[in-house]
């Protein structure tokens, strides 16, 4: 990796820990490798949301062309939200794609990924089918969201509706995230939910 | 105060030495002319001394300034200016030879030469008359081992420290002579001493000829005239000058050292190898980058034009980027560094007009000099519209269309394929790459 990648992640390391933002435990990079290229963040879900009392692990590779390309960021945990998708975590934000500035650190990256999640923008979908629902009915990708949030996240409030549902089709012999997803895209509809996994 | 004056006023028609090979610190103060008709004076001051081993074949002027003579026992009524005419002078002072008194030093060489190689040939009559074949008889003996105790000088250097003051010799120095060294000494007392001026110490202390100046205030120097007030004021005002330039200096060493690059977050001035140290102000915006940085990001290719134009902290867009040493912030200091550097740009050949023989794509915009090899500036091309009707009977305005344009991309579609993404200002940069460190620049196409 080009000397100033390195240099700079390690800079930018130091900058990450110092910050307040640690301090307040709403953000945090540790790496996963000695030189630096693999990195693990981890970012609160932002008060006042869906997300809010979760705990989102990311996984950040810093290209060599580092900090002129922007890093690849990813979802690990698995998050129900209009611009991340919900089968593989990959992240729509344009400062992770093309409106990345060199300037912008690994600290920005990270409150800017915690801004996304309290400001869903479900005009530019990562995920068609969770932007459909935030946009036809808010209420209820608000529930969805909640629920990913307690389950993946640790979030602490429970959604006891989606939980029986989840645990009928359990029962049924079905695969539980199989379930959630299939039941999460059909509005918590239990026959339709099952009619799609059955098909 | 008279007398300087008139030491000065033959100065000044006299070519400076200095001037002539190029450079010379007194600039417009100095007291020799600047103006490369003049001639320079270049007198013989071992001649003067009556001590010059050259002789003839020495490369300075074999002269006497002719300036005093006049005024005193010479017949010639007109004064004589000493720069002028080289003739007049040597008819001057080829005068004393005729009287039988030898001045030129070309026969004191050539009895250097009868000592050294025919001892005990016959005497010429031009020799001076005091050394005789007896005295050469009388001769300090050599010893072998010791310090020969001759009647002349030791080495080079001595004789020209001391000169080779004969007893026969002095005695030609006629009164007129004696004066022109006075005049000379003269001359030499109104100037302050270099030395003194230079370290403050002078080896001569109270003997030296030179004048020792009064202390500055401002630059512990003794370089102010005690009777010149104009030399005075002068040098006051250039004192203050300088050291107003040093302040803001130090101000923008202060404003420079801690300031790191916005990309690689190194600081820039400690950043290896030290010609990386060098910031690149944007002209819009007041954040930080080093140079490499900064414009390895505008040359980024993977990002929209209008991102990379951009500044990577606050998006504001920057036409060009400006090479500084120092970090400038200040509005007016920046607009000075960027004038500066277009001036600086604007002296070079642009390589794209190539003296007339190319084209430039931006014209008028461009930072280098488009000028002809025979110095004329070449005037703005007119940019050339055509107007096409579509079918809805719109009418567009659309740029040059050459023929050669079409046939020539045809020809060429495989060779430029690669080249696609390339955009003009980094075949800019490219081109100029190689010129100098300074000279690349970039800038947008304003007029497209």
């Amino acid at each position: 990796m080009a000397n100033i990648a390195i240099q700079r992640i390690k800079r930018e390391f130091k900058e990450v820990v110092k910050s307040e933002e640690v301090a307040k435990c709403n953000i945090r990079v540790e790496p996963k490798n000695d030189n630096f290229t693999e990195l693990r963040g981890e970012i609160q879900g932002p008060p006042e949301t869906p997300y809010e009392g979760g705990m989102y692990i990311l996984d950040i590779k810093i290209p060599e062309t580092y900090p002129f390309n922007p890093p690849k960021v990813q979802f690990v945990t698995k998050i129900w939200h209009p611009n991340i998708s919900s089968v593989t975590g990959a992240i729509c934000l344009d400062i992770l794609k093309d409106q990345w500035a060199a300037a912008m650190t690994l600290r920005t990256v990270l409150l800017s990924l915690q801004a996304l999640l309290a400001a869903a923008e479900p005009d530019d979908p990562q995920d068609a089918v969770v932007a459909k629902q935030y946009k036809e009915n808010l209420e209820m990708f608000n529930t969805t969201a909640r629920h990913w949030a307690n389950v993946y996240a640790g979030a602490t409030k429970r959604e006891v509706e989606c939980d029986s549902k989840i645990q009928q089709l359990k029962n049924m012999g079905f695969e539980e995230h199989k379930a959630r997803v299939a039941l999460s895209t059909y509005n918590w509809n239990v026959e339709r939910a099952m009619e799609h996994i059955l098909t | 105060m008279a007398e300087a004056d008139d030491a000065n006023n033959w100065k000044s028609t006299v070519l400076c030495r200095y001037f002539m090979h190029g450079a010379c610190r007194a600039g417009e103060n100095c007291h020799f002319s600047h103006n490369l008709e003049d001639k320079p004076q270049l007198v013989c001051r071992y001649y003067l001394n009556n001590s010059c081993a050259y002789g003839e074949k020495c490369r300075y002027d074999h002269v006497r300034p002719s300036k005093r003579i006049s005024n005193v026992d010479c017949e010639k009524t007109q004064k004589p200016n000493l720069s002028t005419d080289s003739s007049q002078q040597s008819q001057v002072c080829s005068k004393p030879s005729k009287n039988g008194l030898l001045m030129s030093d070309g026969p004191t060489k050539e009895f250097h030469m009868v000592k050294l190689c025919k001892p005990n040939s016959q005497q010429n009559n031009s020799l001076p008359s005091g050394k005789t074949a007896e005295e050469w008889v009388r001769a300090a003996e050599f010893v072998p081992g010791q310090k020969w105790k001759g009647a002349g000088p030791g080495s080079y250097v001595e004789a020209a420290s001391t000169g080779l003051k004969r007893e026969d010799e002095l005695t030609f120095c006629t009164e007129s002579e004696s004066d022109i060294i006075t005049t000379l000494t003269e001359g030499i007392q109104s100037e302050l001493c270099p030395y003194a001026a230079a370290t403050g110490l002078c080896q001569f202390g109270d003997r030296c000829h030179y004048l020792h100046g009064d202390i500055c205030d401002l630059c512990h120097k003794a370089v102010l005239h005690p009777t010149d007030e104009k030399q005075r004021e002068q040098h006051q005002k250039e004192c203050e000058k300088s050291l107003e330039e040093d302040m803001e200096l130090a101000f923008a060493v202060q404003r420079s050292k801690d300031k790191s690059c916005g990309i690689c977050m190194d600081v820039v001035w400690e950043k290896n190898p030290p010609s990386e140290r060098r910031f690149g102000i944007l002209s819009k915006c007041k954040h930080v980058f080093c140079l490499s940085c900064i414009r390895k990001w505008r040359a980024a290719k993977q990002f929209e034009h209008k991102i990379v134009r951009a500044c990577p902290q606050c998006r504001v867009k920057s036409d060009f980027i400006t090479p500084s040493l120092y970090w400038v912030e200040d509005d007016d200091e920046k607009e000075k560094l960027i004038q500066g550097y277009k001036d600086a740009l604007s002296q070079k050949h642009c390589k794209y007009f190539d003296r007339g023989r190319g084209e430039c794509p931006f014209n008028e915009n461009c930072f280098y000099l488009h000028a002809h090899p025979d110095g004329r500036k070449a005037s703005p091309k007119p940019i050339r519209r055509r107007r096409r009707e579509n079918a809805d009977g719109d009418i567009d305005i659309i740029g040059q269309i050459i023929l050669w344009d079409f046939l020539e991309e045809r020809n060429l579609r495989h060779l430029t394929a690669e080249l696609d993404d390339l955009d003009l200002e980094e075949i800019f940069q490219l081109n100029f790459a190689d010129s100098s460190d300074e000279s690349d620049v970039e800038f947008d196409l304003f007029q497209y």
